[in-house]
């Protein structure tokens, strides 16, 4: 009977109706240590830095539905190919975490000097006031884990990490765990935990199974160029990688410097 | 000027016994000897050597600065003793207290008979915080001039007699003489030579000195030397020749001394216009804008040039008639001859040059293997002789060693610059890689580059004693193959050496996936593929449907040729080499969610690539 139905619908494929889109393979977006922010394309190990995307950024977050910017003391977010900001939100915080994963409601941000997590609606940013001590330790990374939750992870004073959910609708904390093992600074990434340590790159997955990569630098940022790769720099050797990492890929290639 | 100096000197008031001299042993069998106010040297043939060895010592509890240490003609003076010489005496040089130095006085008498010299010491005294090197009276240090020692020695006969034949027999020559030897009137086309005589006349066997030509420097000289004939000892009773030509390429009086150990002995000769041509003025300027003018005796030499390098010596020559000649000269041809030697720009066949008038050309020297070069070049009967020499690299052999090899497309390989043996000199140069396609109608990949500048090109490094290149402190530069077929090519060039090449190939292959979605968009079933084709001839697509439960939904095979998509894409404004992504759309007029699966193949030159993927 399904079988039928299929007969009935794939003919029409037979007709030579399927348009063959061909593009350059959009790898995401990367903010160099110069600030500049550029467009990469290419497969893995295969990179094409494209021409400067916006002069400087003090932070971004990319997904394959847009961007999230923080520069001069604004946040912008972006949509997939355009040039012009839908929104911004003034903040004086200087070093927000931005994190788009998906589509633009994905957007969320943390402002660390005043306490606040942003979000974007599909329409404005709404700011929700966090009070302050329920975060303790620097964020590295956050991530909206449902319609009004929000994970953090921060790094305490003893380099162990702690996995904060707080409600977008009350500012109050819903839970608090330390990840047992993980040092920070962590990185959320799909459904893995990202972060370094004497081994090299440590993937952990949800189940707890890790995966080490050779990296030879530890002082490690990361930001999300896209859906399923993240931006790994080292300021201390001004080396650049991009992981690809998702549930069904994980590679770790060297990027192209910025010396362009 | 020294001797203002001098009088200064005796004006400040020097403690007495401020420098001790001795005599040294050399061989340390006796132990030092205080000098004696008076020396004797033994007996010395004129145009022979005499040496001693002193030890001067600071005996002051001051340092000394010693200025000069000479041997004057006379008692406290500082005229030059033509028959004794100091050498080894280090000169401005500062003594601490107790301190010694060595140098060496030398009796070398230009006459015979018995010879006194003044051996004498200018110095200064560090007293009283003063400075040896102020210019101020009042900071000045204290100087002084010692008279050291009388030194005597008496010149005998010598062993060797120097003479030269002319046409009414052997001529005796006395060295020093006021009268050059004469080679008269020669013209510029022309040459003339003289052989001179070196007899050994005592009864013990005598080396024969060094014999050697003092022409003035930077300038091409109308003189030449050959002593291919002498040999290193003269039994007693036995003579050699040697032979000096003068070869002038100039009109005019040209001298020179001729030098037989350190007897000297003037010459000279004048280049004259016999026939038209040797009127002509004939210089040359090399690439720094020094002008030459050559003379017919000197070889014209276009230096040393590393081979391979293809760095070239080009001399760009002018050949004048005087305005005051009276006629045209007519050169017959321009010629250069010998293995890279080569001529550009000379006028073809026979030329006239008017009085007042020039040709120009150029010669260049372009080095071939390493070894010495020789050509001539001819303006008419006018010749003159080249030189080149082509030198060997200072860095040893190279290679290139790349991390995977074959190379592939889409890695990231990285490449080492090896020498063949330890540098023994330091060295920086441009490593640069260069891509040729292998593909019809494409001319570039962006993707292939260093990932450390994003470009082409680095400076790297070569430290002395190391064995490879290194750039940022590593020897394994990392670069990307990019995603089209073709060759990487690594040149390194380094000053004073042939640059360097070394090719990889990377093969045409199969399409690659590298990633790829199945996603249900009703009313639609979206596949994307990402991946390349390095040999950018895609286009054979093969879709095929599997329900839920794994069955193949019929029809099997969807094909889809997507040569022109592909084509397009490969050919206008490619901006990613052969990296590439796909999204092939069916519109589904049934259930979609019925749909499990799709496996796609698609297909290129070098063969075929496939990928099943589950729909989400």
């Amino acid at each position: 009977m399904k079988r039928s139905c299929l007969r009935l619908a794939l003919p029409l494929l037979l007709a030579g109706s399927i348009p063959a889109q061909l593009s350059a393979p959009r790898i995401g977006v990367v903010r160099y240590a110069n600030h500049t922010v550029r467009v990469v394309y290419g497969v893995p190990s295969n990179f094409v830095i494209a021409d400067q995307m916006l002069d400087s950024a003090d932070a971004i977050s990319f997904s394959n539905s847009g961007g999230l910017v923080a520069k001069d003391g604004k946040i912008q977010i972006f949509a997939s190919g355009q040039s012009t900001a839908l929104s911004e939100y003034t903040s004086a915080d200087s070093a927000p975490v931005l994190n788009l994963d998906g589509e633009l409601t994905t957007a969320v941000a943390w402002l660390p000097a005043s306490h606040v997590l942003l979000h974007w609606t599909g329409q404005s940013f709404a700011a929700t006031n966090v009070i302050p001590g329920v975060i303790t330790g620097a964020v590295s990374s956050l991530r909206l884990s449902g319609p009004d939750k929000v994970e953090l992870l921060a790094t305490q004073s003893g380099g162990e990490v702690l996995k904060v959910s707080i409600s977008l609708q009350t500012g109050n904390p819903i839970s608090s765990d330390v990840l047992p093992g993980v040092q920070g600074p962590a990185f959320l990434q799909s459904n893995f935990v990202v972060f370094h340590d004497d081994q090299g790159l440590e993937i952990e997955s949800a189940n707890g199974l890790r995966h080490t990569l050779p990296m030879p630098a530890a002082d490690l940022a990361a930001e999300r160029m896209s859906n399923d790769w993240l931006h790994i720099s080292s300021a201390s050797t001004k080396q650049d990688w991009a992981l690809h990492l998702s549930n069904t890929a994980l590679d770790l290639s060297a990027l192209p410097g910025s010396a362009r | 000027m020294k001797l203002l100096f001098l009088a200064a000197v005796f004006c400040a008031a020097i403690p007495a016994q401020t420098l001790t001299f001795y005599i040294h042993d050399t061989t340390n069998a006796t132990p030092d000897q205080a000098l004696s106010s008076t020396y004797q040297f033994a007996n010395t043939a004129e145009g022979g050597s005499t040496s001693v060895t002193l030890k001067a010592t600071n005996s002051s509890s001051s340092a000394v600065f010693i200025s000069a240490i000479y041997v004057g003609d006379a008692a406290n003076s500082s005229g030059a003793n033509p028959n004794f010489t100091v050498t080894g005496a280090g000169q401005s040089i500062t003594l601490a207290p107790q301190a010694s130095m060595y140098f060496k006085v030398n009796f070398t008498p230009a006459s015979m008979g018995a010879l006194v010299g003044y051996l004498q010491a200018a110095y200064q005294t560090q007293q009283n915080g003063c400075s040896f090197t102020s210019q101020n009276p009042a900071t000045q240090c204290p100087s002084a001039t010692d008279s050291v020692a009388t030194l005597q020695g008496t010149a005998t006969a010598p062993q060797l007699l120097l003479s030269y034949a002319t046409s009414s027999g052997n001529v005796p020559m006395q060295p020093n003489a006021g009268l050059a030897v004469n080679f008269g009137n020669v013209s510029t086309s022309a040459t003339s030579s003289i052989t001179f005589t070196l007899a050994n006349v005592s009864l013990s066997a005598a080396t024969v000195p060094s014999v050697s030509l003092q022409t003035q420097i930077y300038a091409s000289s109308a003189f030449s030397l050959d002593t291919s004939k002498l040999p290193a000892t003269l039994a007693a009773g036995a003579s050699a020749t040697f032979t000096v030509t003068f070869a002038p390429g100039q009109t005019g009086l040209v001298t020179a001394t001729l030098l037989v150990g350190t007897l000297t002995y003037p010459i000279q000769g004048t280049g004259i216009v016999l026939a038209t041509i040797d009127a002509l003025q004939i210089s040359y300027v090399d690439q720094t804008g020094v002008r030459t003018l050559p003379q017919a005796a000197t070889p014209i030499s276009f230096g040393q040039l590393v081979a391979g390098t293809n760095v070239t010596t080009v001399l760009t020559f002018t050949v004048t008639n005087p305005s005051t000649s009276y006629d045209a000269v007519d050169v017959p041809a321009v010629t250069v001859s010998g293995t890279g030697f080569s001529l550009s720009g000379a006028p073809a066949g026979p030329t006239s040059i008017a009085p007042g008038s020039y040709i120009s050309f150029k010669v260049t020297f372009t080095p071939g293997p390493s070894g010495n070069y020789t050509g001539t070049l001819a303006i008419g009967s006018r010749q003159f002789s080249l030189t080149g020499q082509s030198v060997a690299s200072p860095l040893p052999s190279m290679s290139f060693q790349v991390s995977a090899n074959p190379l592939v497309s889409q890695q990231q390989v990285n490449v080492t610059l090896q020498l063949g043996s330890a540098s023994t000199i330091p060295a920086i140069g441009q490593l640069t890689m260069q891509f040729t396609p292998s593909v019809s109608g494409v001319s570039d990949d962006p993707a292939v580059l260093f990932l450390a500048t994003s470009g082409r090109q680095l400076q790297v490094s070569v430290a002395a004693g190391a064995q490879t290149a290194i750039f940022n402190n590593q020897s394994a530069i990392a670069f990307q193959t990019g995603t089209t077929a073709g060759t990487i090519t690594f040149t390194v060039s380094f000053p004073n050496t042939a640059p360097y090449s070394q090719s990889f190939q990377i093969s045409p292959a199969q399409p690659q996936i590298t990633s790829a979605t199945a996603m249900r968009q009703a009313p639609n079933l979206v596949v994307t593929l990402n991946g390349f084709d390095n040999t950018y001839s895609a286009g054979k697509l093969s879709f095929t449907f599997y329900d839920t439960s794994g069955h193949a939904i019929t029809p099997n095979g969807i094909a889809v040729d997507a040569t022109s998509n592909f084509h397009q894409y490969f050919f206008t404004n490619n901006q990613a080499g052969g990296a590439f992504a796909l999204q092939a759309s069916f519109p589904v007029a049934g259930d979609a969610t019925q749909v499990g699966s799709v496996a796609v193949t698609l297909t290129n030159s070098a063969g075929t690539a496939s990928t099943t993927q589950n729909f989400q």
